[in-house]
């Protein structure tokens, strides 16, 4: 059955639909007039008609901008027609994120949000915006402790940014736990934070596992003229967990639940963790109700761990 | 009230509204300006305020053009479905909307590309290791009205992508739930909560509020427990509701053990001690030591387990056995397999 045609206003559409455009883009004098045409005559909109809309527009309160040299000539819209409704407390979380961004010391990362923020603050209201820059100047940053462990660490991390993004290889110098110096050939992929330290994520290649390194515990970093390589197969942990832990259990990022048995106390999960070591030491909080699966060498690893802790109580 | 001091205040109201958006009063339509242009941009104005009858939008044209004339029904109409080919959802007037036309969406949402939504994504990750539960709850909150501004479809892209990469387990009114839970925190109120645990749904359990947290992915309640006289924890997305309110207070008798731990390799080099916790000791080979209040033992246990080989219980031997107790248990899940690996080797 054919869709009944509504009764509408073809100027009032034609300025709508500018109106719509001009949201998303700015647009020349000559593409306006092509919209503003009606499409059942030849003619174009004429400069006259432009200027009306463009008018009428302005004492609608929207604000366009004139066309100079600078903006090519072209007609945008500074402000969108609508705002996005926040109270006083989402303006100051923005400017925390802003803070807490900051003090990540990823270039990328700030660049990105300070384009989140430019599309935001055209749905924001004046006053909005004002009260943004107000609490920039008072914020103290909401995670002091861990800024003030990275920042001696800030140029290291813009470095390690840097050649996650360039795709090559680099050589490490890495102060292990016990205190010895060690040689690691790494394909960086990205930077990872927990509460307290920031690590480089990737892919070691002499290990052939993927590792996360406590960025603190770098001695030397230098990029090698070698593009990674590696498909990044991380290899999966399946590891079972029993009782109230299996019923309550929700996976992680990097987790999937493969099995249930029938009444949930019992389940098999498969990781694909940026690090091994990091994700035995969770499991190890689970105590006797979890226990490695596969693979075999994980498995030993997993019973190695459990015999050197037994150890330190002997 | 008389329609005369509801036409008034009405006039009042939307006077106060159209004001807001910097629009100058009694626009005088001359050759420089479109009337019916000005009439549908105006009307898209009002019903993104609020819902709007024939009447009420005559009376806010008349307040902003000179010598109006109120539009027909049949004219309105027209206006509306204009508006509806535009992409604005504006239902049918019906009682539910007080007879008057309600704008429920519109084309002009924030517009977020693929990047955007994983800037999102990329965001969200980061403030979910942030210590500050306060500020990771806000985020969420800024980030659903963020959503709510955007088109369907991109939402559902965003919605889809953190269910894949993020573990974030909250409810739809956690929002206002934990609000209310920092409330009764700050007051140490104790409450009984009607809570879904593992074993049992719609467990009435007693606690006195103390604080909140946030950890790998959920919001934590933590207070004391005075049936077992001990901290507990609760997660509040199992907290179904507060059924009750005590404000004359309870007697706190926390059972509150001292333990003292030694910490060597990575876990002691970054090492943060918790608000009960205390580093008492640094040895030159970097291990630590450290003394904690322990006010929930099935905690402190997870935590001392999970540093692995690093920990070592020093003090008190309760705590020492249960350890160990712990330890031999997991060796024995083990035990089974490689002993008949360990053969082999041999």
């Amino acid at each position: 059955m054919e869709k009944k045609k509504l009764k509408i206003s073809e100027a009032a559409f034609r300025v709508l639909n500018l109106l719509k455009i001009l949201n998303e883009k700015p647009l020349s004098s000559e593409e306006i007039s092509e919209l503003l045409s009606d499409e059942s005559s030849d003619e174009i909109a004429s400069k006259e008609v432009v200027s009306r809309y463009i008018n009428t527009l302005r004492n609608a309160g929207y604000r366009l901008s004139r066309p100079t040299l600078s903006n090519d000539y072209q007609y945008s819209l500074e402000k969108s027609p609508v705002s996005i409704k926040l109270d006083k407390q989402d303006i100051k979380t923005l400017v925390q994120l802003e803070k807490y961004i900051s003090n990540l010391f990823q270039l990328k990362m700030k660049e990105s949000f300070s384009i989140f923020m430019d599309k935001l603050f055209r749905y924001m209201k004046d006053e909005d915006i004002l009260l943004v820059n107000r609490h920039r100047t008072n914020c103290n940053s909401p995670d002091d402790s861990r800024s003030q462990r990275l920042v001696n660490y800030s140029a290291l991390i813009r470095n390690i940014e840097k050649y996650c993004n360039d795709g090559q290889r680099i050589k490490i110098i890495y102060r292990t736990d016990y205190g010895s110096d060690i040689n690691l050939v790494f394909e960086p992929d990205s930077i990872r934070y927990d509460s307290m330290c920031a690590y480089i994520c990737g892919f070691n290649i002499i290990t052939g596992e993927s590792q996360m390194l406590n960025i603190e515990n770098i001695i030397e970093v230098s990029q090698q003229p070698v593009k990674i390589k590696f498909n990044k197969m991380i290899s999966p942990v399946k590891f079972k967990l029993k009782g109230r832990l299996a019923k309550g259990y929700t996976a992680y990022e990097d987790e999937k639940i493969l099995e249930k048995n029938s009444n949930g106390t019992e389940i098999i999960v498969v990781a694909y963790p940026s690090d091994k070591d990091m994700l035995f030491r969770r499991l190890l909080r689970y105590g006797e109700n979890c226990e490695v699966v596969s693979s075999s060498f994980d498995r030993e690893k997993m019973t190695d761990m459990v015999e050197q802790t037994l150890q330190n109580y002997n | 009230m008389s329609y005369d001091i509801v036409n008034v205040l009405g006039f009042l109201e939307l006077n106060f509204m159209l004001s807001e958006q910097n629009i100058s009063p009694l626009i005088k339509i001359n050759e420089n300006l479109s009337l019916t242009a000005y009439r549908i941009l105006m009307i898209f104005e009002l019903l993104n305020q609020s819902r709007y009858g024939n009447d009420d939008i005559n009376r806010a044209l008349a307040s902003r053009i000179q010598n109006f004339k109120p539009l027909s029904d049949d004219t309105i109409g027209i206006y509306i479905n204009t508006l509806r080919e535009l992409g604005c959802c504006i239902p049918r007037p019906s009682k539910k909307t007080e007879f008057k036309y309600q704008m429920l969406s519109h084309p002009f949402s924030l517009k977020f590309d693929e990047s955007d939504i994983k800037f999102l994504i990329e965001l969200k990750k980061l403030i979910s290791v942030c210590c500050d539960w306060r500020l990771v709850a806000n985020t969420d909150r800024l980030i659903d009205k963020i959503l709510n501004f955007i088109s369907p479809e991109k939402k559902k892209s965003y919605l889809a992508l953190k269910k894949n990469l993020i573990r974030d387990i909250s409810s739809a009114y956690q929002s206002k739930l934990l609000d209310m839970l920092d409330l009764y925190c700050s007051k140490k109120r104790t409450l009984i909560v009607s809570y879904d645990s593992v074993q049992n749904k719609n467990k009435e359990i007693k606690i006195v509020a103390e604080k909140l947290s946030y950890q790998n992915g959920a919001f934590y309640l933590w207070g004391y427990n005075p049936e077992y006289e001990e901290s507990q924890y609760l997660r509040v997305d199992r907290i179904n509701e507060i059924s009750a309110i005590n404000i004359s207070g309870i007697t706190l008798k926390p059972s509150i053990i001292t333990a003292v731990y030694r910490l060597g390799g990575t876990s002691a080099s970054v090492f943060c001690p918790d608000e009960d916790e205390t580093v008492i000791e640094k040895r030159e080979n970097g291990e630590i030591i450290i003394e904690s209040k322990v006010k929930n033992r099935f905690w402190f246990y997870q935590k001392i387990l999970s540093f692995g080989a690093d920990c070592t219980v020093i003090y008190p031997e309760t705590i020492r056995r249960e350890i160990v107790k712990k330890l031999r248990l997991l060796q024995k899940v083990y035990e089974c397999e490689n002993d008949g690996k360990k053969e082999i080797k041999n």
